[in-house]
């Protein structure tokens, strides 16, 4: 493994893209059912309870610095790892599917209507086969790149989408109960556990040094917190409340809507390589994940990477045409995530390294 | 060994892209205008669609027309498919004309068959026809004709309202209330005012006199003639109070009129009175009172027949320039 070789920065951008991923999985509309124009505040609560976990998880991140998460459940859990990781393995292979089919069929609805989900699925996961033989590092500093890409689009997006919000279309706030409220923020909480659970797995050292970590963790989620903020502004004050709630993605409804000077329109197609990437670095990081758990749990060598690698790709696309997944599937995955990253950080406690 | 996997890998890209199913740009047909009509049980559809190529190979815009029916709209599509040799693509459509009888009948179909569709994009105008389909798309009518025929008697005359499927939708959200405008055709098209839907179903209509009203309380009118007066500039400001909306009205007019004012005010209230009574929010004022935090939206339909309206109109009064010389 390359040591010291992430930068806290890259470490930044791939959490940054991975909360961001609330807004395919989960979407906007999802807490706007809930709470209507009042979900603007659920972002900020949310965001909250997610620095609030943080402190929680803390531990886990700085035990055993050298190890991956897999190295310390096992120094943890010694006789019950295997089981352990089997569940983890399910898991994280079925939100795989779960993430696959909301990208696949995303882009066959908006982009590619008449193009077989198949022939979606399969150059994206080759894309990723190629991307994944290379060294770990790589995908952060692909990640880094993205980032400026991302916040280039979505300035442009946002210059397209202001000259058509109506602010009063924000109105009425604190129109509903404060239950309401608490429980879109809990919804938009439940975005966090996967991205926290697939940056742990990274040893702490595995950064450069004095850099990552908690503070930028939270940095992270204070950043993403402010961009969900005003992307959930813009799409309520174009769209106003009852079309965000009627559409899965609002985002791509007022992508369609911006128009530059009567001159360029349709741009939906070209603003939609910043929603990709939000599926991108999930899928990544998950194929990631499964790949490092195989080779980890039957001690197989590195020689068997492409094996492993090419055996994931292969059931990620047969699974995706047996298996369809919820988002209600995705909630109670990271409710079960939320809990054993807690249990994990506990634990530790108790044994010492 | 490296570099062939890597060939391999990115020719398999290059083979598994979105170009496997592209169609040519001459082998679309592009519909600018779709109708709905609903008789005897089948919906009946109507399209133009654009065709630039002549049969010598030159280009010129122009319009065919094809209709086909059936029990469901993709039915009637599938029949269309027959008649076509192009596909058809709907995502360029500009205005969607409906009759009364699928209005009544077969609206939220429609709006669910519309929303589902991937290629139909939300920002074409609905408009409602009141004379027969088959004779608007014979005469080969153009979107544009339609479009730009209501736009500029919004603009210049009030008559009219331009209404887009995501406006209309997101009134329909809100209280299952909205409007469209209204048209005919008999030889030429022709502004007949505004249609009124309530709970999905057509439940009046404006005249164009009570449009040019509707558009003066909705704060849209650039400029109008109403009753013998040119209105050439207006403003009106909404005041929402727990038990009273005030409309607050700058009017410009053009007419040294004693009456008007008094007229106006008249004629204003009786149309608000005459809807209120007959609970139609016409100007979507319970959510503005929600908005305000006045009312819940269920408080309002109890709060909103018993508000009083009240009307605060100054009129001012432009002089023409032979006027201004004149009086010098």
């Amino acid at each position: 493994m390359n040591k010291h070789k992430i930068t806290g920065f890259q470490y930044f951008t791939v959490f940054f893209f991975l909360l961001n991923s609330f807004i395919p999985f989960l979407g906007f509309h999802k807490i706007t059912m809930i709470s209507n124009q009042d979900a603007l505040f659920s972002i900020i609560i949310g965001s909250i309870l997610m620095i609030g976990f943080t402190f929680l998880i803390k531990r886990l991140y700085f035990y055993l610095p050298n190890k991956t998460l897999f190295e310390k459940i096992k120094f943890l859990f010694p006789k019950g790892f295997f089981f352990i990781l089997g569940i983890l393995f399910l898991l994280s292979s079925c939100i795989l599917l779960f993430v696959t089919q909301e990208f696949t069929s995303f882009i066959h609805f908006y982009l590619l209507p008449e193009v077989h989900q198949f022939l979606i699925t399969l150059p994206f996961l080759l894309l990723i086969f190629y991307f994944l033989r290379k060294e770990q590092e790589v995908i952060f500093r692909t990640s880094e790149i993205c980032f400026y890409f991302y916040i280039l689009f979505f300035i442009i997006s946002m210059f397209g989408i202001l000259p058509q919000s109506n602010f009063l279309k924000i109105k009425p706030l604190f129109s509903t109960s404060i239950s309401s409220i608490l429980r879109s923020s809990l919804y938009f909480f439940l975005s966090f556990p996967l991205p926290l659970f697939l940056l742990l797995y990274f040893p702490k050292n595995s950064l450069k040094r004095k850099e990552g970590g908690q503070k930028t963790w939270i940095k992270s989620i204070l950043f993403s917190g402010i961009f969900l903020f005003v992307t959930l502004f813009l799409i309520l004050s174009s769209l106003g409340v009852q079309l965000t709630n009627l559409y899965k993605n609002p985002l791509m409804v007022t992508y369609q809507k911006i128009s530059f000077l009567n001159i360029l329109e349709r741009v939906e197609a070209t603003l939609s390589f910043s929603y990709v990437l939000l599926y991108f670095f999930p899928m990544v990081l998950l194929i990631y994940l499964l790949k490092e758990l195989i080779l980890y749990a039957f001690s197989l060598s590195p020689n068997y990477e492409d094996l492993v690698l090419l055996l994931l790709l292969i059931g990620n696309l047969l699974g995706n045409q047996f298996f369809s997944f919820h988002t209600n599937f995705y909630f109670s995955i990271s409710i079960f995530l939320a809990v054993f990253l807690i249990f994990l950080s506990f634990y530790s406690f108790l044994k010492k390294e | 060994m490296k570099k062939t996997k890597l060939l391999f890998i990115f020719t398999l890209l290059l083979l598994f892209t979105g170009c496997s199913s592209y169609t040519e740009l001459n082998k679309l047909g592009i519909v600018s205008l779709l109708g709905i009509d609903y008789k005897d049980e089948e919906y009946h559809l109507y399209i133009n669609v654009v065709e630039g190529e002549q049969d010598d190979g030159s280009l010129q815009k122009e319009y065919i027309t094809y209709d086909a029916t059936g029990e469901s709209i993709d039915e009637a599509l599938h029949f269309l498919y027959l008649k076509s040799n192009k596909k058809i693509y709907l995502s360029h459509m500009d205005v969607l004309v409906l009759s009364e009888d699928v209005i009544n009948s077969k609206l939220q179909e429609i709006i669910n068959y519309l929303l589902n569709h991937p290629e139909i994009r939300n920002n074409f105008e609905l408009v409602e026809l009141s004379s027969p389909m088959n004779i608007l798309f014979e005469e080969k009518i153009d979107s544009k004709e339609i479009s730009d025929l209501i736009q500029m008697n919004q603009e210049y005359m009030g008559t009219s309202f331009s209404v887009t499927f995501e406006h209309f939708l997101e009134d329909i959200l809100i209280d299952k209330n909205s409007y469209l405008p209204l048209i005919s055709f008999d030889k030429n098209l022709e502004i007949n005012g505004i249609s009124l839907l309530k709970n999905l179903k057509i439940l009046d209509t404006l005249s164009t006199e009570e449009t040019v009203l509707f558009n003066l309380l909705q704060n849209n009118i650039n400029q109008a003639i109403y009753k013998n007066t040119t209105i050439v500039k207006n403003e009106t400001n909404i005041e929402i109070k727990k038990n009273q909306i005030t409309f607050h009205l700058k009017t410009e007019i053009n007419k040294n009129s004693n009456k008007f004012k008094e007229n106006l005010q008249k004629d204003l209230r009786k149309i608000l009175i005459y809807y209120q009574d007959q609970d139609y929010d016409l100007l979507k004022l319970k959510y503005k009172m929600k908005q305000n935090h006045l009312s819940s939206l269920e408080d309002s339909n109890v709060l909103f027949p018993k508000t009083s309206l009240k009307f605060d109109i100054k009129i001012s009064y432009t002089n023409s320039y032979l006027e201004r010389r004149i009086s010098k």
